[in-house]
């Protein structure tokens, strides 16, 4: 008895010994490094796909990407007007097809070494390099023979033609010249985006040389390992959690940059990242849950504003009876965009007309009647339908499982039930089959949407150009296309709106989408983080961040409008830092 | 034992390739692939994204060279056709490859990075659970058809029927917002584990009383524990001492499930508290198709769950006498 | 100080007696009636299932329940906190769609959820409201048959009119040949058929009606042994000749030939021609030619010859190419020597045909003809001294997705019973306005639908699978339970979304050859996840029994083993399933929401109690509590499993062997 007892205890004292190393272990490796709180602390969305400028894609990323690097030009936070960055300036020639760039001679990498214009070559040469496998290539092949070197490769997967068959090229280490096919008027606007920014060329030949070709690629991205030229550098990474970025000391412009660390966060939860904002554990929350927008909706941080991107379906119109366009019209007229916008997201949203959202400077925008119903009734029973003719099939809603999707399907369907008699059936696939089904032209009517790369009606338009990859509607039309084509060459920006502009008539007349609206910002700010402005693609850029002082968050609340309801800041209530930027912004215009 | 434990290894080893061979061909038999996205690519690009990740090769080829041991791009033997710069690779060699979605991780640095957070939110979890759940069934036992017992029933009945997001949510109002005793989310410091633990464990705690009840009113209508009372001994020895064994044994085979429950199912109680953990890989890596970091995952799931069941085994044998190793 | 004693344990002579007559009194009963027996005496075990019986019935004849439409949407910012049954709803927004607010004497418990229903506006000027609301009511009862609820409102223009909308419960039932005139005659009709559902028939008109074609459409109809073509005027008259058919035909009808004239089934009769006279015919009552088959064998007693039948399909495929072929899904083809051969898809466009031909057939009264028969009414209404009477809108609405012929019958019965009287927004509303409680009384369908296929699975399955592996031991035990362990370590979301792969290629195939559509195949889906975990408890209790006497008794008097194993070893686990199972379904239902998320669960507008649950999810935040998206659905699953847990133990009590006979 005594010795079963003994061994017993002794069983459990083991037991809970190698219970207590696990837990022991287990926290010393999760604990996080330690970590001081960081100055600002803002929701990303979610984890960035990767830190190399030339792979990414995405909005989180592009965040990320232009607080680490910078290019040759930046935006205006407001404005997002093309400011000088690594090129202190710039000429175009009179045809508007040759771009020559001044490198700024003070730009230093974290290595110590100057960005020169061999940089730049470097980098894009990289991009459009086949092996790299940019996604986002094709910004660069307005390029002089820049198609042609990403997309002829030989068996061995390399390029057929040699770098110096495209256009980039670098006259000295300070001068960059940069030719294109065709005037591209968006051309300043693409040289700010982040996938065009430049990597640092001894940085990763050495990686390569250090950790092999198929190790370096994630290596020489690891913290302790990258070498960059923007405002900040990485301090710190864990996957799914943060990305600590401290200011980097060597940056040309470091004296107008505020804020000595950052986090951005990856909370894919929209409720989670309002519970943190409010607890003051996070003071930039890029979404909202929809249920509270009503209540967010008067108060001084919370600022909807018009952004660069289109809610619509997509109508398959290979398939009766959708081949027909004045049914597409008939559907496209009843959707009661209204509601959607003020009942289902609710945060301002325009009901759409057009593909084009609004804000394009000089673009007058194409609009089609809204919600004429009797017109889609005599429509719908021109092509045969209706009381009179035959039955209309079932139509089904396709959309990636989402809510809002979901609820915006429902009064979509709704729509066509009680205006035209139409049934409508949903169906909801998982986000990776859901675009499967809709490059296959498998669905009836398909939810999308699309956001704008640059501030042109370009960005949206070339989309549908006959047997586009982002057609995905099967419509084509060759007037269109020509418009499409013709505009890509004129040199007049108001001919060449003007013939865009006529693209998009057709579209809206043809109908091969049923524009539902246009999207709006939905950006939670503390109110006393300054310099970050909401603007039309809703890029923000943490260089120009810094904390308000309690007579500037004074002044600025005495300048708004009374009504709106205001918050108590979580952000370092005496003004930690002074208003940093103060370099040559050009007058705000705009908002 | 050691002949149990080396048969147990032979089956583990069948057992794991069965299941890498099945999905990995299941995976790609799957529709939509890692690098679909909203915007569709040129198909030039997406012939050089392919060719980058090999995904143009024939599947089996690309099989070999994802279980190895042997590389079979242009960097292994050069028997091959190589350059035998890098002549190894493969989950063979525990290379599981770059994640296709993460592009600066290997999937070896995720499980890295997640799995002892994973582990650590889990124990808290068990700990939890096992502590709520056995003290519950034992009382709830013990005073069959009481108040206490109703009281008991009923709130596991709560923590079973309440999903454990709509849990973690009111909590979070309660002892956040309401009450400031917690932090709101993050991952650091024991403050940060403690609710996530009660909530991802509640419903676990639940099952667990409704087993040990279950057990517990099981053993002790059994004939041994009557002769114990017989023979005089107290209540509480007979109860802690020859009831519970036997009453755990349903709490002891649903251990396995339950860790392993516990370690994939977290992935609500990750998100609503932004824990970096294991348990959002386990869905998400499958709906990005992200192929390696799933492969990873999932070489990870059975790797535990098969550990764990022979775990259990092995606890039967102690708890229950009657039962003979040699004949599991 | 009184020795504690064990009581419980203290068996005096009198006990045993007792015992001893139980255990006599109960010899002869077998496990079963000893367990029923014994469930019935524990009370709470009793109630819980007939709580539990009820809850299912509830489930079963929501379609008769007074609620609320669970899917007619009525957008709002918010959702809508619960309000008492004796309180006004509160109003919900400005904009309001007309006629929403439909009401009646009950006032405060009606809402205007009650969306099965056709909405008749009208514009009236002057006049008393009474006196008005009177009158329109008796119009549209005149019309309708039925007795509509009155929503009024005051004009937003200067002219002093008032707005009427009129709401009249739309019945299933309605049939649309109500007011047709049936003429009484019948004609002559001869089957074509060119496949297995569908044909065209050549009717002949008797003598006596009127020339069809001075009708303005039609549509031609069959079931069984009789046809019908339906004529429709422009004004009220609508025709009805009927037709006999010697043998019985259920499918669609692809065309017609009237009188010698092709058309197809439904469509405009003025495309006919004048018909002329119609040609002599053989009395009805004379049995009627068929043609059966692609080809025609059987030749009609009268003048038709193999050829002209074979002309006339010739004739009536190219026509029904020419009406139908451009959203004919699939290519059919008309050979050379008159076969139809039908390719593909062409099943799918006949049976779409058919539905087409059904559903008008049902909306008959309320949904195509009210709009025309009003106007008809209202030519002839006599309006109250000083009354100038317009008719708005006539809108239909259809407040339950697809439902099947019982639903739709219970939909009917509750029409009759209820009329418009529903109950208000007792749970609250979500943000789209769409009634809690409707939506859970609704979801209970999908959920113990889910319920009760897992359990069966893991019944059937997993209990048997795992008492057997734990019975056998050694290699098989083995055996099995790896091949358990391999696909428990399938990552199940592949296995899903493979499935769903696979399903969309087969879609139309499954659903036509098999009758499975998605729904059934979640089912299955969920079924085949869910017997695992059950096998491995099954087989772990077996495990600890299997070298008990009781079993080596039975093995020792030649038991076999199908028998140790139902039994003698399955009885005896059967606690530990039960209490498992009660564990089970929760999860289950949950699961189904996530398998929803992944597309393959119920499709919205459907609902269930798991997507319920998560739509709630944003529901709980600091700024807005919306508690009874949460609660309710919470409470409803918890009630219900509560319940079975009960039931459970008491279950559980009553099937254990080792309890038999006692109390």
């Amino acid at each position: 008895m005594q010795a079963l007892t003994f061994g017993d205890s002794a069983r459990k004292v083991v037991a809970f010994l190698l219970l207590g190393a696990v837990f022991v272990g287990a926290l010393a490796l999760a604990r996080s490094a330690r970590l001081e709180p960081a100055d600002l602390v803002f929701n990303n969305g979610t984890e960035v796909s990767t830190l190399d400028p030339a792979r990414v894609t995405g909005v989180p990323e592009g965040r990320i990407i232009k607080a680490l690097f910078e290019g040759l030009v930046v935006k205006h936070p407001r404005t997002l007007e093309a400011l000088p960055g690594m090129a202190e300036s710039w000429e175009v020639s009179d045809d508007g097809l040759v771009y020559t760039f001044h490198i700024r001679p003070e730009a230093r990498w974290t290595n110590d070494l100057p960005v020169t214009a061999h940089d730049f070559v470097f980098s894009w040469e990289r991009f459009l390099h086949p092996a790299t496998a940019a996604e986002y290539a094709y910004q660069l092949w307005y390029v002089v023979g820049a198609e042609a070197y990403t997309t002829e490769v030989d068996d061995e997967g390399n390029p057929k033609n040699d770098f110096s068959t495209v256009g980039i090229k670098a006259l000295d280490a300070a001068t960059l010249q940069v030719t294109l096919r065709n005037p591209t008027p968006f051309f300043m606007d693409l040289m700010a985006f982040y996938p065009m920014f430049p990597v640092n060329q001894a940085n990763i030949e050495e990686m390569q040389a250090r950790y092999g070709e198929e190790d370096w690629e994630i290596q020489w991205l690891q913290p302790e390992n990258l070498v960059t030229n923007g405002p900040d550098t990485v301090e710190y990474r864990r996957v799914n959690e943060r990305i600590r970025l401290r200011k980097n000391a060597d940056y040309w412009d470091a004296d107008n940059v505020a804020l000595e660390t950052i986090d951005a966060l990856a909370i894919e939860q929209a409720t989670t990242g309002l519970n943190m904002y409010l607890t003051g554990a996070a003071h930039f929350v890029p979404s909202v849950p929809t249920t509270i927008v009503k209540k967010l909706m008067p108060r001084e941080d919370f600022n909807p504003a018009p952004y660069l991107g289109t809610y619509f379906y997509r109508v398959n119109t290979t398939k009766p009876p959708f081949d027909d366009p004045r049914v597409r019209r008939a559907l496209a007229l009843t959707i009661d965009r209204k509601a959607i916008c003020e009942k289902i997201t609710k945060a301002g949203q325009i009901p759409a007309g057009g593909l084009v959202p609004p804000g394009m400077p000089g673009y007058a925008g194409v609009s089609m009647g809204q919600g004429n119903v009797a017109l889609a009734k005599e429509l719908l029973a021109e092509a045969g339908f209706g009381p009179e003719g035959r039955e209309f099939p079932t139509i089904e809603i396709h959309y990636n499982t989402l809510e809002a999707h979901r609820d915006i399907a429902e009064v979509v369907g709704e729509s066509w039930r009680r205006n035209l008699g139409i049934k409508a059936k949903l169906q909801n696939q998982e986000w990776k089959v859901y675009l499967d089904t809709q490059s296959n032209l498998g669905y009836d009517v398909s939810r999308s949407a699309w956001i704008g790369d640059y501030v042109d009606p370009n960005t949206f338009l070339d989309m549908f150009v006959t047997d586009g990859e982002n057609n995905k509607t099967g419509w084509g039309n060759e007037r269109y296309d020509l418009l499409v084509a013709l505009s890509s060459a004129e040199l007049d920006p108001t001919k060449r709106l003007e013939l865009l502009r006529e693209a998009e008539e057709i579209l809206i007349d043809e109908m091969p989408i049923l524009p539902i609206y246009y999207y709006v910002t939905q950006n939670l700010v503390d109110p006393r983080l300054g310099g970050f402005h909401e603007n039309l693609q809703d890029e923000h850029f943490p260089k120009f961040w810094y904390w308000m002082s309690d007579e500037e968050l004074g002044s600025k609340r005495a300048q708004q409008p009374e009504s709106w309801e205001q918050v108590t800041s979580s952000g370092p209530s005496e003004g930690k830092y002074a208003p940093g930027f103060t370099g040559p912004i050009p007058s705000p215009t705009g908002r | 034992m050691l002949r149990f434990l080396a048969r147990r290894l032979l089956w583990f080893a069948i057992t794991l390739f069965c299941v890498v061979t099945i999905s990995f061909f299941m995976m790609r038999a799957v529709r939509g692939g890692p690098f679909d996205g909203e915007r569709t690519l040129d198909p030039a690009i997406e012939r050089n994204i392919e060719a980058k990740y090999h995904l143009d090769w024939s599947l089996p080829k690309q099989y070999l060279q994802y279980v190895g041991p042997f590389n079979l791009d242009e960097h292994g033997f050069e028997l091959f056709g190589g350059d035998g710069s890098d002549r190894f690779g493969g989950v063979l060699c525990l290379e599981f490859g770059p994640s296709f979605k993460y592009k600066d991780f290997t999937v070896d640095q995720i499980i890295g990075q997640s799995l002892p957070i994973s582990a650590l939110l889990g124990i808290v979890a068990m700990m939890w659970a096992l502590a709520l759940g056995i003290s519950a069934g034992i009382a709830s036992a013990l005073r069959r058809g009481s108040g206490l017992d109703l009281g008991m029933r009923l709130a596991a009945t709560g923590g079973i029927a309440l999903p454990n997001f709509v849990i973690a949510s009111f909590l979070v109002i309660l002892t956040v917002f309401m009450i400031p005793l917690f932090p709101v989310a993050g991952w650091g410091s024991i403050r940060h584990m403690l609710l996530p633990g009660f909530a991802l464990g509640a419903p676990f705690a639940a099952y667990i009383s409704r087993l040990t009840r279950t057990g517990m009113l099981e053993v002790l209508s059994q004939d041994h524990i009557r002769t114990a009372q017989a023979k005089g001994l107290a209540p509480r020895t007979v109860i802690l001492r020859h009831a519970l064994k036997g009453g755990l044994l349903p709490v002891v085979s649903y251990l396995g499930p339950a860790t392993a429950g516990i370690l994939t199912g977290s992935l609500v109680i990750e998100k609503i508290f932004f824990i970096p953990g294991l348990g959002s890989h386990f869905i998400n890596s499958a709906l990005n198709r992200d192929y390696t970091l799933s492969m990873g995952v999932t070489i990870l799931f059975t790797i535990l769950v098969y550990s764990l069941n022979t775990l259990v085994d092995l606890a039967y044998t102690m708890l229950d006498p009657r039962i003979d190793l040699e004949e599991i | 100080m009184a020795k504690p004693t064990h009581k419980r344990w203290d068996f005096g002579a009198q006990d045993m007696e007792k015992i001893l007559a139980e255990a006599t009194s109960h010899k002869g009963e077998s496990l079963w009636q000893d367990a029923w027996r014994r469930l019935k005496r524990n009370r709470s075990a009793f109630w819980s299932m007939v709580f539990l019986a009820l809850f299912g019935l509830m489930a079963l004849i929501a379609p008769v329940l007074p609620l609320a439409s669970p899917i007619a949407l009525s957008l709002r910012t918010e959702a809508t906190a619960p309000s008492w049954p004796w309180e006004s709803p509160p109003p919900t927004t400005a904009e309001t769609p007309k006629g929403a607010a439909i009401t009646s004497d009950f006032g405060a418990v009606m809402d205007n959820g009650w969306r099965h229903r056709s909405v008749i506006g009208f514009e009236a000027k002057g006049g008393a409201v009474d006196e008005v609301v009177g009158a329109l009511v008796e119009l549209v009862e005149g019309v309708t048959d039925r007795s509509p609820m009155v929503d009024r409102r005051s004009s937003e223009g200067a002219g002093q009119s008032t707005l009427y909308y009129l709401a009249v419960p739309y019945s299933y039932s309605d049939p649309a040949h109500t007011d047709w005139e049936p003429t009484g005659l019948t004609g002559s009709a001869v089957l074509h058929r060119i496949g297995d559902d569908a044909a065209w028939v050549d009717l002949v008109l008797p003598e006596g009606g009127e020339d069809p074609s001075s009708f303005d459409s039609w549509a031609v109809q069959g079931q069984d042994l009789t046809a019908s073509l339906m004529l429709r005027a422009q004004g009220d008259r609508l025709l009805r000749y009927n037709f006999a058919l010697d043998r019985p035909f259920a499918g669609s009808f692809a065309g017609i030939r009237v009188n010698g004239h092709l058309a197809p089934a439904i469509g405009k009769a003025s495309e006919w021609g004048p018909l002329g006279a119609p040609r002599p015919e053989p009395a009805p009552e004379e049995a009627e030619p068929t043609t059966e088959g692609v080809t025609p064998s059987v030749t009609p007693s009268d003048e038709a010859s193999d050829e002209t039948i074979a002309a006339i399909q010739q004739d009536s495929f190219k026509l029904f190419l020419a009406s139908f072929g451009e959203r004919a899904l699939g290519a059919a083809t008309a050979e050379e020597d008159g076969q139809i051969v039908r390719e593909g898809k062409g099943k799918r466009k006949v049976l779409f045909e058919r539905r087409t031909a059904e559903l008008r057939e049902e909306r008959g009264v309320v949904h195509d003809d009210l709009e025309r028969r009003m106007t008809t009414a209202l030519e002839t209404f006599v309006a109250p001294a000083g009354v100038e009477v317009d008719l708005l809108s006539v809108a239909s609405e259809n407040g339950y997705w697809d439902i099947n012929a019982a639903d739709r019958f219970l939909v009917t019965v509750r029409a009759k019973v209820f009329g418009l009287w529903q109950t208000g927004n007792w749970l609250g509303t979500d943000s789209k306005g769409r009634d809690i409680l409707a939506r859970i009384v609704w979801g209970s369908r999908t959920s113990i639908m889910v319920a009760l296929v897992a359990t069966l699975c893991s019944l059937l399955i997993g209990v048997t699978y795992g008492a057997f592996s734990g019975l056998m031991g050694g290699r098989i035990d083995n055996l099995m339970m790896r091949f358990v362990d391999i696909l428990y370590s399938l990552p199940f979301i592949f296995v899903v979304i493979f499935l769903i792969t696979i399903l969309n290629e087969y879609k139309l195939e499954l659903e036509n050859r098999f009758g499975l559509d998605r729904e059934i195949v979640f089912y299955l889906v969920i079924g085949a996840i869910y017997w695992l975990t059950m096998a491995r408890v099954v087989r772990g209790q077996v495990l600890s029994l299997k070298n008990s006497e009781f079993i080596e008794a039975a093995r020792v008097i030649g038991a076999g083993t199908p028998r140790i194993l139902f039994a003698h070893l399955v009885p005896n686990v059967l606690s530990i399933v039960i209490v498992y199972l009660t564990l089970t379904i929760p999860a289950v239902m949950l699961f189904e929401a996530f398998l929803s998320f992944l597309g393959l669960g119920i499709e919205p507008p459907k609902v269930s109690w798991g997507t319920l649950a998560v739509d709630g999810t944003e529901a709980v935040n600091p700024l807005r509590i919306y508690w009874w998206l949460v609660l309710f659905p919470a409470a409803a699953m918890g009630s219900t499993l509560l319940a079975l847990n009960v039931l459970g133990d008491g279950l559980r009590d009553a099937l254990d062997p080792k309890l038999r006979g006692k109390d």
